[in-house]
């Protein structure tokens, strides 16, 4: 069978129309907090009964990767990301509205994610063997490696005090504790009661922290919002495609972000969160203006939009060539070949191209309608600012407790978005982070369990982090990147003595 | 005069975040539940916290210094000058006036949340969302029929189909009368 055979099977006229449900119904959950990709994918899995394998496929896959960029959208003209890898989008995309250049961001942000998911799934189809046998030889050493080298870009979190970050971050790691220890089964900060032994989910936390806490902090510098929106009404907000210079800003970012991306997607249990981070990290690393992360540099937006949709086709290889899912979308699609009676895995993949390569093949279509059909909608989105915030506040912190309940069905959730909204208004008035909370949140579990198990395999000996080559590397990056600002300050310091 | 409230704000806030690690810190068997494992075993469940408020009493017990240390400059660079105390006072009145007209919006706006999550247990969601979104817009300053009525039905509709028809999620009833004509609806 070869490439044009491929072709044709995925632009048969029933595919094609299930990639255009799929990228639609993407986009609408993915912008809508509480609701992500993985409900979408979960909501609609009975669908796939009455469909073939390929297009079941087809229509699950559209919607994962839509819904990884739409999470940025209203992230981005709200601070109210719709899922938890568009927190990381909003570090510098939603300054960029407030500065009436929502328009920009919002076309930088769609083009990177179309970019990143167009290069990840031709680097998984390239590279699939080798990056599957990478991620193989990732164990708990690795991955507490991993979470380390992520901790050690905690510089990167937005705030002008690094110290108050580096507290965020903190809380963020000891909120990561709450719950049932999962290597001795012991209750730690469950003060008895029985829905924290779940420990904290990220969904209502981060709807908390971002979208309440936003509408929050407006509503309590109500005075400034007013003006703000005199401004917006006053300003033309013109959208028009990616200009040459945010381009030539962009286009490392969206080189390294990918590849970085693609294999974060590779490894099961990374994500596409752990993707935009890095991706974020990354960015601001090699960045010749890492000072304006925070600000609304278009890098900050390129940075993790890029790694965390090119993290969607690295999530794809682990599931179509050994049947291990790489993510938690993923996880439910899996069912869509138990459902066909279908065992993913190196079998079925090289026996059934017809089946595997088209999904391929639909997620680069889905991708390039990325790039092209928001940029007509963008026009119409950043309207929505000039809505008086009397309605969009309230709309806001309506959709943000629906949506909450939304999750599990339980008033749980709507008080723990509530109580992380006050945590993140006080945190933003003291100059706190709950960005780098949301890191400590997101990370803590790798680190921790990665460490103790680690622990138990090396039976105590600390010096089997250093006979590992992988952990060893990602140890060294990581005190690389936490030394490096110290080293640059001693040398400053150094030459100015010797002038 | 308002730089200071801000700060005393601040030393308040970092005497309350330091004595909360503190206690946690303290208190880290009996949070820890069960023949919690001594810290020097190898998979102990209280080794990552343990090492995490450390650094935490640590971190906020510096944040709470330099709060004090910039209170205590207030202080004296206030007592300095009393001649102009007075005018200085009349200004900042002024400007707190303005400022104090939000602080009432957050107020009462976690207060209606407060009471929507509240009452939608008893009352159920309809009457909740209803109470949410014309009272919010109320506190706001609308007071015509379309803020307070035409508009949040909309919003609320609009919602109510997506979530509780399309998305089958099963929304509080509420109690009685109002659970009864909940199964109407959804």
């Amino acid at each position: 069978m070869n490439i044009l055979d491929l072709i044709i099977i995925t632009f048969s006229p029933f595919n094609v129309l299930m990639l255009l449900a799929g990228f639609w119904i993407g986009m609408l959950f993915g912008m809508l907090p509480g609701l992500s990709g993985v409900t979408a994918v979960a909501v609609l899995m009975p669908l796939s009964y009455v469909l073939t394998p390929l297009q079941a496929l087809i229509f699950m896959s559209a919607i994962y990767c839509t819904a990884v960029f739409s999470g940025s959208i209203s992230g981005i003209l709200f601070n109210s990301p719709g899922d938890t890898p568009a927190v990381f989008t909003t570090f510098d995309g939603y300054p960029l509205t407030l500065k009436g250049e929502p328009g920009r961001a919002l076309i930088v942000d769609m083009v990177s994610s179309g970019i990143g998911g167009v290069v990840g799934v031709i680097i998984a189809m390239s590279f699939a063997a080798y990056f599957v046998n990478v991620a193989l030889s990732f164990g708990p050493p690795e991955y507490f490696a991993l979470g380390l080298f992520g901790l050690s870009l905690v510089s990167v979190i937005g705030t002008k005090y690094p110290m108050k970050g580096t507290i965020s971050v903190l809380i963020g790691l000891l909120l990561a504790c709450v719950g049932i220890d999962t290597v001795t089964g012991m209750h730690r900060f469950t003060f008895g009661n029985v829905q924290l032994m779940a420990g904290l989910d990220f969904i209502p936390v981060i709807i908390g922290l971002f979208a309440v806490a936003e509408v929050l902090n407006q509503f309590a510098n109500f005075n400034f919002r007013k003006k703000l929106e005199k401004r917006l009404k006053d300003t033309a907000l013109d959208v028009s495609f990616i200009s040459k210079d945010d381009f030539k800003l962009c286009w490392p970012h969206w080189i390294r972000g990918s590849i970085l991306g693609n294999f974060i997607g590779t490894l099961p249990g990374a994500g596409a969160t752990i993707a935009a981070f890095l991706g974020y990290g990354v960015a601001q690393k090699f960045s010749k203006q890492p000072e304006e992360f925070g600000k609304g540099a278009i890098e900050g937006v390129a940075g993790p939009e890029t790694a965390n949709n090119a993290s969607v086709g690295g999530a794809m290889v682990p599931l179509l060539t050994l049947g291990i899912p790489g993510s938690a979308t993923t996880a439910v699609m899996l069912s869509v070949f138990l459902i066909h009676g279908l065992q993913p895995g190196p079998f079925l993949f090289m026996r059934s191209p017809e089946l595997m390569y088209p999904i391929f093949i639909s997620m680069i279509l889905t991708n390039i309608l990325i790039i092209v059909v928001p940029f007509f909608l963008v026009k119409h989105l950043v309207k929505i600012l000039r809505v008086p915030y009397e309605y969009l506040g309230t709309t806001i912190l309506f959709l943000s407790i629906i949506g909450a309940f939304a999750i599990h069905n339980r008033v749980y959730d709507v008080w723990i978005v509530f109580i992380f909204g006050i945590i993140g208004h006080i945190m933003t008035k003291y100059d706190y982070s709950p960005a780098g909370l949301i890191l400590g949140l997101v990370l803590g579990p790798m680190v921790e369990s990665g460490f103790r198990q680690s622990l138990v395999l090396f039976q105590g000996d600390l010096m089997g982090f250093i006979h590992r080559p992988i952990t060893l590397t990602l140890i060294m990056l990581s005190l690389v990147f936490l030394l490096w600002p110290l080293l640059t300050l001693f040398r400053k310091k150094f030459f100015r003595r010797t002038e | 005069m308002k730089d200071k409230y801000r700060d005393v704000q601040t030393l308040i806030f970092h005497v309350l975040l330091f004595a909360m690690f503190a206690f946690f810190l303290l208190n880290l068997d009996s949070m820890v539940s069960g023949k919690s494992l001594s810290l020097q075993a190898q998979s102990s469940p209280k080794l990552f916290p343990f090492w995490i408020l450390m650094l935490l009493v640590g971190f906020t017990g510096i944040q709470l210094f330099k709060s004090v240390r910039i209170v205590y400059r207030q202080y004296r660079e206030n007592h300095r000058d009393d001649t102009n105390k007075k005018n200085v006072d009349e200004c900042n009145s002024i400007v707190l006036d303005e400022e104090q007209r939000t602080p009432r919006i957050l107020f009462s706006v976690i207060m209606i949340v407060v009471l929507t999550v509240f009452i939608m247990k008893y009352l159920g969601f309809i009457v909740a969302a209803m109470f949410m979104l014309t009272v919010t817009l109320f506190m706001l300053g609308k007071r015509d029929l379309k803020s307070l009525l035409i508009i949040p039905v909309g919003v609320f509709l609009a919602v109510f189909m997506f979530f509780a028809k399309l998305l089958a999620v099963p929304f509080p009833r509420g109690i009685g009368v109002f659970a009864e004509i909940s199964r109407y609806l959804y």
